[in-house]
């Protein structure tokens, strides 16, 4: 068993050897006692350079220095003039168009949430018996400035739903239900 | 829908038929142009969503992953421009066209109707990806990336095939329209629990789930910059996309059934995110970093409030938007000394000052510093787990922090302290990396004014 042992680690010491690139000497022992026998590795050699010698993960690149040929590249193209083209274009659609288009667009859409909310709250009211005329002074207080279609919406939604309120006869529970359906 | 897929299907007769010096200028045009028209979206008037026919619909959900996803084409076609540029017409032009292929396969995924439909879609991504991977990454171990890639995502997303044919023939339907209407609740059984598993491991596995996040840093790492910018910014959000829509048709038994996934997330985001302290690898240590904030969408969209819905979904935004910038900065990095070894490229504020500026933008909003909608997000996700649990606040406040040490430890390592002798050489940061990382930052920043358009359908 020890010769069995001293032979592993001597196996090791050998394989770490020429793992490090070390020439390991060219010796063979056989054991007396057992059948351990070390030796040298057969492909002590032949093994490639470790991961930690080479430093880089693409090593073998011809790197371009694009600023050689041409000292104001924007990084494109080694043409020049192809290249100031890219970099026009990208700003010009990147920057001008889509960020400032784009976020113009997206400021001013609509507050659907906000104004589903008023609505409900108008609906709401009305069923609690406000007049289409109290309830279109209240949304002119959150749109003082200008009429706008949500605005219409409620004036109309007002005017149909009150032509209707006096034909129906309705308690408070049924006035609260019918409200919070309609939002 | 049809003004987005067909002028993107058409970017690739466009890529074939352009002279050779103009591919990149006429492909990063119509791709920007079609991120104006994806904009349109966002004009959400209905409560429920916009139905533009049987097949293809957007809501509140899906429209600011759209933008988000045509936004990250002309993005990636810039990043890849320098890497690309020795090589021949023909492989210049097939990588554009894998790119576009896979810009409308995204698309319609997140605007299919029907989720047979999203599944084959879902799994046609694959492809493409799969494709950029292998054929132009820059190392042998590439290869083992597509493989893990591949394998993870099919494996997790066979039974949800079958699941949604069961589904579809006890039904009748599987479209997201009817489904949000279909009230009916799961009875409690062990194939019902299968189902459960089935539907929601395929998303699990793609967003991904600590436990079967291995194809991740692998992938993440061994593509090029543009497929490590649509792994990080587009994929992974399809799992957490899919898991909101489906969670919808699997209740009651998520309340009981996301216990496991929801510690798993839990302790995950910790590990994950611990593991990036101890990264030598600038892409890996950006990859984890993607788990470890994918695992807060995760909790999100297990939890199921509507609090917890709008952290998901502007997480799932913002960190698209951060980790594809993070990896547009390490391949700038990686353009110069050919390494992705952090502290190979340290030191660089000094040499290259303004780059240094994006660097601090990308970690900032990595680590989620207000007002960015990344902290949005993240606190929104917080404050529902909390009200789910108390306890999970100790968790979630040990991620925050190790997520700002992970972040500002990148940041120190790269750009402070003296450059390395190797390094006093390297060229100056161009033009088209400046523009790449605005592109990245700005809407980020512009997103913090108005951040209303990306919580979602729950707000």
């Amino acid at each position: 068993m020890a010769a069995g042992l001293l032979g592993l680690c001597t196996r090791r010491l050998l394989a770490a050897a020429a793992t490090r690139g070390i020439p390991a000497a060219r010796v063979r022992w056989e054991s007396s006692s057992s059948r351990a026998v070390i030796a040298p590795s057969a492909v002590v050699g032949k093994r490639g350079p470790e991961p930690t010698t080479r430093w880089q993960e693409d090593p073998d690149t011809e790197d371009e220095n694009l600023y050689e040929k041409n000292p104001d590249s924007h990084g494109y193209d080694k043409d020049p003039a192809v290249d100031l083209w890219n970099m026009r274009v990208v700003f010009f659609f990147g920057f001008s168009i889509v960020l400032v288009l784009g976020s113009t667009f997206v400021a001013y859409l609509p507050d659907y949430r906000w104004s589903r909310n008023l609505l409900a709250l108008a609906v709401f009211a009305f069923f609690q018996g406000a007049s289409p005329r109290s309830l279109h002074s209240v949304f002119m207080f959150y749109y003082p400035s200008h009429h706008t279609e949500n605005c219409w919406c409620v004036c109309l939604s007002c005017c149909v739903m009150s032509s209707q309120r006096d034909h129906l006869d309705l308690n408070a529970a049924q006035i609260e239900d019918r409200s919070k359906r309609a939002v | 829908m049809l003004k987005i897929i067909i002028p993107t299907i058409m970017l690739m007769p466009l890529t074939w038929l352009s002279k050779k010096n103009m591919i990149w200028i006429n492909t990063t045009t119509y791709s920007l142009l079609i991120s104006l028209i994806s904009l349109s979206l966002l004009n959400q008037p209905s409560n429920n969503s916009l139905n533009f026919s049987l097949m293809f619909f957007s809501d509140p959900l899906s429209a600011p992953l759209l933008v988000l996803t045509t936004w990250l084409l002309p993005l990636m076609l810039m990043a890849s421009q320098h890497h690309l540029s020795k090589e021949p017409l023909i492989r210049k032009k097939l990588y554009i066209t894998m790119l576009t292929m896979l810009q409308t396969l995204l698309i319609m995924t997140f605007t299919a109707t029907e989720l047979i439909s999203f599944y084959i879609l879902f799994e046609a991504t694959l492809v493409p990806t799969l494709i950029i991977i292998t054929r132009w990454g820059n190392q042998t171990e590439r290869l083992n990336a597509g493989l893990y890639f591949l394998f993870y995502t099919l494996m997790g997303s066979l039974p949800l095939l079958v699941a949604l044919i069961s589904i579809q023939n006890l039904t009748g339907s599987l479209n997201f329209l009817l489904i949000q209407y279909w009230n009916q609740a799961l009875p409690d059984s062990w194939s019902n629990i299968f189902l459960w598993l089935a539907c929601m491991m395929a998303f699990m596995v793609k967003m991904p789930l600590y436990g079967l996040h291995l194809w991740l840093p692998k992938a993440h790492v061994e593509a090029p910059i543009a497929g490590s910018m649509v792994l990080a910014a587009i994929l992974l959000k399809l799992g957490g996309y899919g898991m909101l829509r489906i969670t919808t048709m699997l209740n009651p038994q998520t309340s009981f059934m996301a216990y496991p996934f929801l510690m798993l997330s839990l302790w995950g985001m910790i590990m994950t995110s611990s593991i990036c302290l101890r990264q030598t690898d600038l892409k890996s240590l950006i990859a984890y970093s993607s788990v470890s904030h994918m695992a807060l969408v995760i909790v999100a969209v297990l939890i199921q409030t509507p609090w917890s819905y709008m952290g998901a979904t502007a997480l799932m935004i913002a960190h698209g938007l951060t980790s594809s910038m993070l990896f547009c900065l390490a391949n700038s990095n990686y353009e110069r000394t050919h390494s992705r070894t952090m502290i190979l490229a340290r030191g660089l504020q000094t040499l290259l000052p303004l780059m240094a500026a994006w660097w601090l933008l990308a970690s900032l909003t990595n680590l989620a510093l207000p007002p960015s909608i990344n902290l949005i997000g993240e606190l929104f996700v917080v404050m529902s787990s909390f009200s789910w649990s108390n306890i999970t606040i100790i968790l979630m406040g040990t991620n925050i922090t190790i997520t700002a040490l992970y972040s500002l430890y990148m940041l120190i390592t790269t750009q402070r302290g003296k450059y390395t002798h190797h390094i006093n050489s390297i060229k100056p940061s161009f033009t088209r990396e400046n523009a790449l990382m605005a592109l990245h930052m700005t809407p980020l920043l512009l997103l913090s004014l108005n951040p209303k358009i990306i919580l979602g359908f729950t707000y």
